[in-house]
């Protein structure tokens, strides 16, 4: 177990938080940093672009929460730091480092190595993602018993510890039941000791509260950013749901048709997004109405399709601040003048007047926030 | 475990209604074949008057309601009644005969299940690609062959040409083990080219199914060996339809193995089934039909609890 240096590593999280705002210590190394990502499926349709250049960097313990609608890239994203698709017909390139190794280059044999043990997975329904035919104990010990070469007493004992530390009490009744005799709440939890029962460096959850009622959803993220914060595991979140990344994440990354359109502290999206997608979802979002009976709002029009992309914003066809150059020119993503944390890829940005004097009080909340969540 | 044993009771009341049932239609059915035994008992120079005689001795000029209920009475506790022609208990010529069947249709499907599952994985694991298309079309050549068509070749290479099995002979398992399961094999093989072609397409498409199932994504994810991740996680959900298929792919395996005695000389049911239907003997005729469709009962009987120590699923329900 690591807890004793993860308490160790608490601690000095705590220290470089309060001097810095939202991105990692500047000089260190990130734990998980992708350079240029492009992935495609070869398709009978044709080449599908599912990841367009993806850059970003995560620091141990930090939590990254990557929001987009179906099809914007998240999952593909998570493959593809894993090395892990359903078929092969798959390509890739740009650099995928963990801890300043590419995994990229590595094969099958390497990669599995390090699944499990380095990088674990949460999925979004865990009545699907658990073995419906064999006992929950088992699959939470079969990993470490794989990757760590332990016993099968020693792995019972580990598996126990780590069904405890993901908030399940009576860990030794449930590690002998099966996934349909445990609530959803229950199952997640036994999903997420699967992922971290060999001490991963890097937890990818694809939507893992989705399927789950409000309540336990937000049991589950605060169980998610407690245990990125004690055994500082970098974790990317994925959602469509924004309320639910800024919530729990560090950052925001805003995922459109493959690239990410804005990334920055998760307060400072929420409250001044510059980007025009961005600010549409906060807008559409259930949580933004505050009148009751008043009809939600939606953004006009369907998902980019990553086979047919313009030229220019892939957004653009649906935005109502698009001009001609939006149309033609493909905006990169740039740096606020303002917070050199928060980027956007937009030609006409909102009004960004607003950053300036809420600039330290959103960071403010933003500390507030991080003992509740 | 109060639920189960109720659930057990409630398949042993069902049991005992099939068999009833089954008891009539075969009793039914034997009689309604044209033909009189005491022509087959007498033979060539039967005179009327023996006729006559016979018939009387084996009560068949009684109401059928009266010969199925004396018949019934005494089947049920035990005893089958004599055989028309040799006048020896039905039961205990079936107590010789259907050993050799049983044996027959397990040793089957124990070689149909030690080719099929490890075929199934491979296919499944190289889906698309030659491994996966050689066998599938070779189980469609396998599902197209019935037992004769197989067995008549195999007998003459193997037994009468190469002489590596015995053609004909049977010894009975507790006698001479090594020897019996040397006789067995070849029949056994014949019986279970069928079966290894239809359990071979029914697992590969349900473990390619299962392969895409997140929970074999998650295995995958947590660092185990791709044959791990086969046989621990994807092969035993997909067993649960093989069990299916097997319970009901017995029936047609205990007529396959009618033929398959007959092509190498087996002394089982089959042989007393032709003799007894040649002539007409009803008792030995019922007595086997009863006895097959019994077992056939019960493998299924045994089958719905196999589900329950596979799929925890059931188990629970």
């Amino acid at each position: 177990m690591t807890d004793p240096g993860g308490e160790a590593g608490l601690v000095e999280r705590e220290g470089e938080f309060g001097g810095d705002g939202g991105g990692g210590p500047p000089g260190a190394s990130p734990l998980l940093e992708l350079r240029s990502l492009e992935t495609t499926y070869t398709t009978d349709r044709g080449d599908l672009k599912v990841l367009d250049g993806v850059s970003l960097a995560l620091d141990a313990g930090r939590i990254l929460g990557l929001v987009g609608e179906s099809g914007s890239g998240k999952t593909a994203l998570l493959r593809s730091v894993m090395g892990l698709f359903p078929t092969s017909h798959v390509r890739m390139s740009g650099h995928v480092l963990l801890d300043g190794q590419d995994l990229l280059g590595l094969d099958r044999q390497a990669l599995r190595r390090l699944w499990g043990s380095r990088i674990a997975m949460v999925f979004q329904d865990p009545m699907s993602s658990l073995n419906p035919v064999m006992r929950v104990g088992r699959q939470v010990s079969e990993g470490p018993r794989t990757s760590r070469h332990l016993g099968r007493s020693e792995a019972r004992e580990l598996a126990l510890a780590t069904l405890r530390s993901a908030g399940i009490r009576d860990a030794s009744e449930i590690y002998g039941r099966f996934p349909h005799q445990l609530s959803g709440g229950l199952r997640q939890r036994v999903a997420i000791a699967i992922a971290i029962a060999s001490a991963p460096q890097l937890l990818l959850a694809d939507e893992p509260t989705t399927s789950l009622d409000v309540t336990i959803q937000a049991q589950i993220l605060y169980l998610l950013g407690t245990l990125a914060r004690q055994r500082r595991i970098a974790v990317v979140l994925v959602t469509h749901d924004l309320a639910v990344a800024a919530s729990t994440s560090d950052t925001i990354a805003v995922m459109y048709a493959g690239r990410i359109v804005e990334m920055g502290p998760a307060a400072t999206v929420m409250a001044v997004p510059r980007m025009r997608y961005t600010q549409a979802l906060i807008r559409t979002s259930p949580q933004a109405h505050h009148e009751p009976g008043a009809r939600l709002e939606v953004i006009p029009g369907r998902p980019a399709d990553p086979i047919d992309l313009a030229p220019g914003c892939a957004f653009a066809p649906r935005c109502g601040y698009a001009d001609e150059r939006c149309l033609t020119i493909r905006p990169e993503l740039e740096i606020t003048q303002s917070d050199t944390t928060h980027r956007f890829a937009c030609w006409n940005p909102s009004d960004s007047r607003m950053v300036a004097p809420e600039g330290p009080a959103l960071r403010q909340r933003d500390d507030d926030e991080r003992p509740a969540t | 475990m109060a639920r189960l044993t109720a659930s057990v009771a409630t398949r042993l009341l069902m049991l005992v209604v099939v068999l009833f049932v089954i008891s009539i239609s075969v009793f039914l059915l034997v009689h309604l074949l044209p033909g009189n035994p005491a022509y087959a008992i007498l033979g060539p120079g039967a005179t009327p008057a023996g006729v006559e005689r016979v018939v009387h001795e084996l009560g068949l000029n009684k109401p059928l309601t009266t010969q199925y209920l004396s018949w019934f009475g005494r089947a049920v506790r035990g005893n089958l009644g004599n055989s028309y022609l040799t006048h020896q208990p039905v039961g205990a010529t079936i107590g010789h005969a259907f050993p050799v069947d049983l044996e027959l249709v397990i040793l089957s499907q124990v070689i149909a299940f030690a080719i099929a599952i490890p075929m199934a994985v491979a296919a499944a694991r190289h889906q698309g690609k030659w491994i996966d298309r050689t066998f599938t079309a070779g189980s469609f050549g396998m599902l197209s062959m019935p037992p004769f068509v197989i067995g008549v070749p195999l007998l003459l290479a193997l037994a009468v040409t190469a002489h590596l099995f015995p053609a004909t002979g049977y010894i009975p398992i507790y006698k001479e083990f090594l020897t019996n399961l040397h006789e067995m094999l070849l029949p056994s093989i014949t019986l279970a080219i069928g079966s290894v072609a239809v359990y071979y397409r029914l697992l590969r498409s349900d473990l390619i199914s299962t392969l895409q199932e997140e929970f074999v994504t998650l295995a995958r994810s947590k660092g185990l060996s791709d044959r791990a991740v086969m046989y621990r996680h994807a092969l035993r959900p997909s067993t649960i339809p093989l069990v299916t298929a097997t319970a009901i792919n017995v029936g047609s395996l205990l007529g396959g193995a009618v033929i398959v005695e007959y092509i190498f000389d087996l002394p089982g049911m089959g042989l007393l089934l032709v003799n007894g239907i040649n002539s007409r003997d009803y008792m030995m005729v019922q007595g086997v039909i009863l006895t097959l469709a019994t077992a056939f009962v019960i493998i299924n009987f045994l089958a719905d609890i196999l589900y329950r120590v596979i799929d925890p699923r059931v188990r629970h329900a």
